[in-house]
């Protein structure tokens, strides 16, 4: 058929249905957000506060972690009942058994003196605990499925890059091209930024080394005050102590299978530890200060 | 007005553009997770995606073996089984759960056997200080205990270490739920051979007389009540009447071993230090980083020479090397020697030297050493030196103690003195090179010169000047009344009289910088 030039009111029409069209599709894809957002494992007041973008980079992070669990060696199965406790025993114990392990995750997250998280091999949190409010000021739900970079002092990112055994990605204004060799002895004042890239930084990767981790990074806080004349304000030193998680993998092409770091489970712990900060005194004991060089700066008079 | 309205506009279409860029981003990884989106030949739309992702977790939940279904307790974005194997990676611990009256194990987790060898069957219902150190269980009674503290205990913070003023009545909250504690102490580590030998190798463990170690733990926790019925079922009669029971729950863990060393070695900068010293190797000039390698302030050193600090098995090859330095235009590095510290010990040097010739008179004016410290006093290197030749060794024991002086000057004195020497050959090449000038060409000539500055010195010495003088009388050139005789052991063997009159000289200045602070860095040296 001939086309011919849409009149004014053709073209108004079609505009409106466009419009219409677009709006019944909003409504739709809203509707599944908000779906989405519910079956998210998470308090329905968080999920129901959730803009769209969040819901879904949880969403991600939430079906990556699952990956983690289950494909990483040793898998993540989950506790079966009759597994280590005796019959006898178990029915005057199945009270406390059941408050508690049951639970166990969530008291040990309780209990602990610090905050836990996994980074993939992507540098992402795949998880973090909600403790991390606690000792950071940070929200659960901002930092999950974020870079972890985003909340470490720039300083210290050729350090979390190497320790997670990636390579740093460095933006093109800064003009250098570090071989991975060099990058770990980098000076600390680099232009770093960006997204790190994943992959190994050197062929015996990280999976060939011991998986036990333990550095210190600072991290962002929001409880800490942000003045003038700290240089490091705003962040925190962090204690990192935790171990590389690998999958095993096999070499194309042969049988031999390598183990492929999938990402780092971790404790981590703020400095100068901030729960306890009272000491209790005997009658024989007394107390002085001593400077960073061990000369005394203060005593007791007893 | 419209331009400005178009400014807003331009960055909100940039911001409204980066929006869905970001979103359509998320949209695509989401549909990288999603099985049922996988196969697809063209990319979805994002309805269909959402609407496939709600299918999936959905279907995740029914799969899941209630994990989620627990309405009790607020769920966490992870599988609680899979929190628990979390925390096990990260940290080597186990979960305990004690009574604070009796101390009786209410709970413990799987995972105390991999850290202290016993099965959690063995330990649940025990006391707990059957498996603390004894010398621990005073403590471990005071974390659990009331919060009545006798008087003459007190409370301190740790962070200011100020006394904490403690309310007279005892605190409450230290006995409240959700109270903290953070301790550390020492469990039971049973050996049962064979089964975790070698392989678990605990750094912390701590050999006791009997059979058992133990291992230390960071135990971290809170207090908190429960209703006694629920939790201790075994509990006796008295039990029953209790309420509630004070428990503390906490994470005992294993202090985490020292990470390998990352593949790049720490490099530590070797202390460097900058010295510059006239062409007879006298300072002229101390780096202040100097006094840390060398115990000598800078003025005290200012103004003697370099040979005077230099190991007598050095002298001939650092003499080699000044000769060499005064000649080239390169930088000259010596071999290591060593350096006489303030307090006796040599530390072993290696410098590079390089000399610094004005431009126009085109005769050296001073020399620059970037010296580095190979090893500290203590560490005696045996440096392949030439050996020191035999004359200048029995030479150095021959000069008797010098009345009024210290010991050791005598060494000094000679050592100074080649430098001087050396310098003075240089000089004389410098006369030799340039045009004859009255009496110049003489070798007394730079005597005469050097003279007037003699005596211009021997008025600013202090009282100890007429006792000097009185055993070391000085010879005057030839044109001045000569007021004392030269008589310094050891210096007949010198070939020339400036090179005595320079060890002279040495000794005056030594005199001088004891006695006063001046320093001569603008004395100009009439080369």
């Amino acid at each position: 058929s001939i086309y011919c030039m849409p009149s004014f009111q053709q073209r108004n029409l079609r505009k409106e249905k466009s419009r219409n069209a677009a709006r019944s599709r909003r409504g739709k894809e809203n509707f599944e957000f908000f779906e989405l957002a519910k079956m998210l494992p998470l308090p329905g007041a968080i999920t129901s506060q959730l803009d769209k973008a969040s819901v879904i980079r949880l969403t991600i992070s939430y079906l990556h972690m699952r990956t983690f669990a289950s494909q990483g060696d040793p898998p993540w199965s989950p506790l079966l009942e009759g597994d280590n406790c005796s019959k006898v025993r178990r029915s005057s114990h199945s009270l406390a058994t059941d408050m508690f392990e049951q639970h166990l995750g969530a008291h040990l997250l309780q209990s602990l003196d610090g905050f836990v998280f996994v980074v993939s091999q992507e540098g992402r949190f795949l998880y973090i605990s909600e403790t991390v409010s606690i000792y950071l000021g940070l929200s659960q739900v901002e930092l999950t499925g974020s870079s972890v970079f985003d909340y470490i002092h720039p300083a210290d990112h050729v350090e979390m890059a190497e320790r997670l055994g990636i390579k740093p990605h460095l933006r093109a204004e800064a003009g250098c091209h570090m071989a991975p060799d060099s990058a770990s002895s980098a000076a600390s004042t680099s232009s770093l930024a960006g997204t790190p890239e994943p992959g190994p930084s050197s062929p015996h990767s990280a999976a060939d080394e011991p998986p036990e981790r333990g550095f210190f990074i600072r991290m962002k806080s929001t409880l800490t005050k942000r003045g003038l004349h700290v240089k490091s304000s705003g962040y925190k030193v962090i204690h990192v102590t935790g171990r590389i998680r690998c999958r095993p993998a096999l070499v194309p092409g042969s049988t031999r299978s390598v183990r492929r770091p999938m990402g780092l489970v971790a404790l981590a712990h703020t400095l100068p530890p901030s729960t306890l900060n009272e000491v209790r005194m005997e009658s024989n004991m007394f107390v002085f200060r001593v400077n960073m060089d061990l000369q005394v700066t203060y005593c007791e008079n007893r | 007005q419209q331009a400005k309205m178009k400014c807003f506009r331009e960055p909100h279409r940039q911001i409204e553009k980066r929006r869905r860029d970001k979103m359509n981003n998320l949209i695509d990884e989401l549909s990288a997770m999603i099985p049922a989106c996988q196969p697809m030949a063209r990319k979805l739309d994002k309805l269909t995606v959402l609407r496939k992702a709600v299918q999936h977790l959905k279907a995740l939940k029914a799969g899941a073996s209630g994990a989620f279904a627990d309405a009790k307790h607020k769920p966490s974005i992870l599988p609680h089984d899979d929190l628990r194997h979390l925390l096990l990676r990260a940290a080597d611990g186990f979960l305990l759960v004690v009574r604070c009256d009796r101390a009786k194990i209410l709970f413990i987790s799987e995972s105390v056997s991999k850290i202290l060898n016993f099965s959690k069957l063995e330990l649940t219902g025990q006391s707990l200080f059957d498996f603390i150190h004894p010398k621990d269980i005073h403590k471990v009674k005071e974390q659990l205990s009331s919060s009545e503290m006798p008087p003459q205990q007190r409370l301190v913070d740790a962070s200011t270490g100020v006394q904490v003023q403690a309310e007279a009545p005892a605190r409450p909250s230290h006995l409240a739920t959700g109270a903290r504690r953070s301790f550390f102490c020492r469990m039971k580590h049973s050996r049962v051979t064979g089964k975790h030998e070698g392989k678990h190798s605990l750094p912390a463990a701590s050999k006791k007389k009997e059979t058992y170690r133990y291992c230390t733990l960071h135990c971290t926790g809170y207090m908190r009540t429960w209703p006694s019925g629920q939790l201790d079922p075994e509990g006796d009669a008295v039990d029953k009447e209790m309420p509630s029971l004070n428990c503390l729950v906490t994470v005992c863990r294993l202090h985490p071993h020292v990470s390998h060393q990352p593949l790049n070695d720490v490099n530590v900068k070797a202390t460097e230090f900058v010295t510059r010293c006239a062409i007879d190797g006298k300072f002229t000039f101390v780096d202040q980083q100097a006094t840390t390698v060398i115990g000598y302030l800078p003025q005290e050193v200012l103004g003697t020479s370099c040979y005077e600090y230099f190991h007598q098995d050095d002298l001939q090859h650092m003499a080699r090397k000044h000769r060499q330095v005064l000649r080239s235009k390169e930088k000259i590095e010596t071999q290591c020697y060593k350096f006489k510290t303030k307090h006796g010990p040599y530390v072993t040097l290696q410098s590079q030297w390089f000399s610094f010739t004005n431009p126009w008179t085109k005769e050296v004016e001073f020399i620059v050493s970037s010296n580095r410290v190979i090893s500290g006093p203590g560490h005696t290197k045996d440096e392949n030196e030439a050996g020191s030749s035999k004359s200048t060794q029995e030479e150095a024991q021959q000069i008797p103690e010098i009345p009024g002086l210290s010991t050791g000057v005598g060494t000094m004195i000679y050592a100074a003195s080649i430098g001087t020497q050396i310098a003075n050959e240089l000089s004389d090449t410098y006369r030799a090179n340039s045009s004859p000038s009255s009496g110049a060409s003489s070798p007394f000539g730079s005597v005469q010169e050097k003279c007037p500055l003699t005596s211009r010195r021997v008025s600013c010495l202090t009282a100890t000047e007429d006792q000097f003088l009185k055993f070391f009388p000085v010879r005057c050139p030839p044109g001045e009344p000569s007021q004392l005789d030269l008589d310094l052991p050891g210096l007949s063997s010198f070939s020339s009289d400036e090179a005595a009159m320079a060890a002279i000289m040495n000794l005056l200045e030594t005199d001088v910088n004891m006695s006063q602070s001046g320093d001569f860095e603008d004395l100009h040296w009439p080369f």
